[in-house]
């Protein structure tokens, strides 16, 4: 295969990643929030593309299969079926196989195995084209057995002494107002308006036996100054659809006053708004400008233009770069700081004062291209999340139980390398927490609780390190249960001594479960133990905050990125040492004295560990030592050095296995003097000196 | 008869009284902006027009105004353009 194909094909599958995931994010959109026309369109457009695409490459498969896909979007377009929750299903299995048949074709391993399944779900798709539309009414009617009346008063309506509420008020004479809204929408702000004028509009449902003309009627004294639309019972679509294009309110405020109402169907009003935009456009059908005609035509050509300068826009701003250049880049850039550091301190050591300056003004374009760099690599953590409404709405579904996932945080940025691990991890916290967390309906209802769980993903910056924060409203951790099976399965022999953070600790021990029942879903303790190792691997680490029967909350902490960091080196027994700068609180002069490793700094008792002690080095240090205080969220800690030596740009490389046992360590770096700096483990350093400074306290009560 | 209305400094509360309609709408909403944080008793009004209520509804949109009290004649209008006013229970 020549590269350039080589090159399209990824390209392919990039594109396509990308189409599925924004169809699959349209089709959810839909189940939430109805099938608006855009949303529609929005997975007609990926399906449209991704056969147009992969018609290019030969992929038959795929071909076949979308186009029955497209064929049943279509009529929906047409307003011919109805997207409801049913079709909706159906079109994320089809959106499934559409992947694996993208998959299976871009890996040349063929789609043989997939043919049966393909099938299956073509038949369903043919079965559900065939069908007649039963949910809406006569088809392409809409309405029931109610009037429906738009009433916008004119601007002079008060002053000429007409009054909308006489009307109304001679309308339950004649028939039954059965649902009245009042809208205040056109009223200027209460100190920019003329109270005497009329800004008043209507939406009225209205049943009676009377006639158009006897109805009409009603409105002769206002109908001069006011627009007035009467919509019979069972009108149709279209009719509906010249309705709201001649209202002069948004068309998604009349639509959702039309669906509150209950006057049309979200599917009605979606197929109200195509069978307008029918009227307006004449172009064909499946070009992809044309698919926006849901907006009036000069709205749509405004929009339209607007989308295509954006996307002209785009088109210039936007370079698609192959992920192993990024890393070659940032790789470089590490050499550039780190050779940058041999300068600087060449520099400093020569006394040349102009050399000095020079490199003190390139040090600023180091540190700018090095943010540069990284920042290529910072993507928003928003589209991970995103995945999880799939996982929690098929899950969910599977579990039996009503679970709502809220996002938030989602433009909370971080390196693609962590975001690409995360997923996984994230993944099982997401599936624990619906499978052991959050209790079935009965359960929930008998605890007084709503019958909906609650699972939220959150993420947000800290000191340096992105929090992800996966919280459930469930039953919470439960100490006792967690200890007998742990004491049952020899984790741990005495409990008693263990707090509460490190029972909770213990559910990350590889084969630890507490389910009853292992289910396909979680339960056989693979898969926290996961959790926890690929965090710790990316220097992070994994809280738990549980209430009893309230629910949990596992907070993952992560580095921003795993490349360079801003540093503060120190040095202890001869060896150097780098703290993430982000960590540093503050540094003060220790009185070492004292055989104690805590110290009482203004009032506040603060644990501390010396790195002399942890590596090993000689008893005796200088007389003056220093206490660095690091904070990571709420817990801070003091490290004692011998020396502190400032700040540096930190290249992060990873430590060989011979270093796994060293637990307070997290990598290492080169300096400029070409010695080896080890970096920190603040996290690990936090909880050892908060460990020992809490038994040094206990024994000293 | 004629709109009034007196500031209870004590409960910083508006009374309305009398009739609301396009004849008293200029010096209710005078009344509105001059208090903006007062709640608005509504219990003396007799009779409510198009334009009292639009005045009405447009002082909850944009003050924040609350209602404390109200009369018949103001819930027959308020009940017939389906209106449903959170009001709060007088002081």
């Amino acid at each position: 295969m020549s590269d350039d194909l080589t090159a399209a094909l990824a390209s392919y599958a990039e594109e396509s990643r990308e189409l599925l995931e924004a169809m699959e994010r349209a089709l959810l959109e839909m189940e939430a929030d109805g099938p608006e026309p855009e949303r529609v369109n929005a997975v007609f457009r990926a399906a449209h593309t991704i056969k147009g695409s992969g018609g290019l490459f030969g992929f038959d498969e795929v071909v076949a299969f979308t186009h029955e896909v497209e064929t049943v979007l279509e009529a929906v377009r047409q307003g011919d079926i109805l997207m409801d929750g049913s079709l909706i299903g159906l079109l994320l299995e089809c959106r499934d196989h559409m992947t694996c048949l993208t998959d299976a074709s871009v890996a040349g391993t063929g789609t043989g195995e997939l043919a049966t399944r393909g099938d299956a779900l073509a038949a369903r798709l043919e079965s559900r084209r065939s069908m007649p539309d039963s949910g809406g009414g006569s088809g392409n009617s809409a309405g029931g057995d109610s009037w429906h009346i738009s009433l916008r008063g004119g601007q002079d309506l008060f002053r000429d002494g007409m009054d909308p509420l006489n009307v109304f008020r001679y309308l339950g004479t004649i028939g039954e107002i059965v649902r009245i809204t009042t809208l205040v929408d056109r009223v200027p702000h209460l100190s920019a308006m003329d109270p005497e004028s009329c800004y008043l509009g209507f939406e009225l449902d209205f049943r009676t036996d009377a006639s158009k003309a006897e109805i009409a009627e009603a409105f002769d004294f206002i109908a001069a100054e006011s627009e007035i639309h009467l919509l019979p019972p069972c009108s149709k679509l279209s009719d509906w659809a010249q309705v709201i294009r001649a209202l002069p309110e948004a068309d998604e405020k009349v639509g959702s006053l039309l669906v509150s109402s209950g006057m049309l169907t979200r599917n009605e009003l979606a197929r109200a708004l195509e069978y307008r935009a029918t009227a307006d456009e004449s172009g064909p059908l499946g070009e992809l400008l044309v698919e926006q005609r849901v907006v009036p035509r000069e709205a749509a050509d405004a929009a339209l233009g607007r989308r295509a300068s954006a996307a002209a826009s785009r088109g210039d701003r936007f370079v698609r770069v192959d992920a192993g250049k990024l890393e070659q880049l940032i790789t470089l850039v590490g050499e550039l700081v780190i050779s940058h550091a041999v300068v600087t301190l060449a520099s400093g050591r020569s006394g040349d004062r102009d050399l000095h300056e020079a490199v003190a003004t390139s040090t600023r374009f180091v540190e700018a291209v090095r943010d540069t760099a990284l920042g290529l690599r910072m993507v928003q953590i928003g589209e991970t999340f995103g995945r999880f409404q799939r996982v929690v709405r098929d899950l969910s579904q599977e579990l039996g139980k009503k679970i709502d996932l809220d996002i938030s945080g989602g433009d909370t940025e971080l390196d693609k390398s962590i975001i690409d691990r995360i997923a996984e991890p994230l993944t099982h916290l997401v599936r624990n927490a619906m499978d052991h967390g959050i209790e079935p309906v009965a359960e929930r209802l008998a605890a007084g609780k709503a019958p909906s769980g609650r699972l939220a993903l959150n993420a947000y910056h800290e000191t340096g390190s992105i929090v992800i924060e996966v919280t459930d409203d469930g039953r919470g951790l439960n100490r006792e249960r967690i200890v007998a099976k742990a004491t049952a399965s020899g984790l741990v022999t005495d409990a008693a001594d263990l707090s509460d953070a490190e029972v909770y600790q213990l559910i990350f021990e590889p084969g630890f479960t507490t389910a009853e029942q292992v289910s396909n879903i979680s339960g056989r303790g693979v898969g926290m133990d996961v959790v926890r190792r690929t965090v710790e691997e990316l220097r992070g680490s994994v809280e738990i905050e549980t209430v009893p029967g309230q629910g949990s909350t596992l907070r993952v902490r992560l580095p921003l990125t795993l490349a360079i960091i801003d540093g503060f080196l120190i040095e202890a027994a001869d060896g150097k040492f780098v703290l993430p700068l982000d960590v540093v609180e503050e540094c003060v002069e220790l009185d070492d004295t004292s055989p104690q490793d805590y110290v009482s700094l203004r009032g506040e008792v603060l644990p501390f560990l010396r790195l002399r002690e942890l590596f090993g080095g000689p008893e005796e240090g200088p007389g003056r030592q220093s206490l660095v205080v690091v904070r990571q969220g709420a817990s801070r800690a003091g490290i004692v050095a011998d020396r502190l030596l400032g700040e540096l740009q930190t290249v992060i490389k990873p430590l060989g296995e011979l270093f796994s046992p060293v637990k307070w360590v997290s990598g290492c770096t080169v300096l400029g003097t070409g010695d080896v700096g080890l970096i920190l483990d603040v996290h690990e350093l936090i909880r050892s000196a908060g460990g020992g400074a809490t038994r040094a306290l206990h024994a000293a009560h | 008869m004629s709109f009034e209305y007196t500031l209870d400094a004590g409960l910083n509360r508006l009374i309305a009284s009398g009739t609301l309609t396009i004849y008293d709408v200029g010096q209710a909403r005078s009344a509105l902006l001059d208090h903006p944080e007062a709640t608005l008793d509504l219990a003396g009004i007799d009779t409510l027009d198009g334009s009292g209520l639009q005045l009405l509804l447009v002082a909850i949109r944009d003050l924040g105004t609350r209602i404390v009290a109200t009369s018949e004649s103001t819930n027959d209008v308020l009940r017939l353009v389906g209106v449903t006013l959170q009001q709060e229970a007088a002081e």
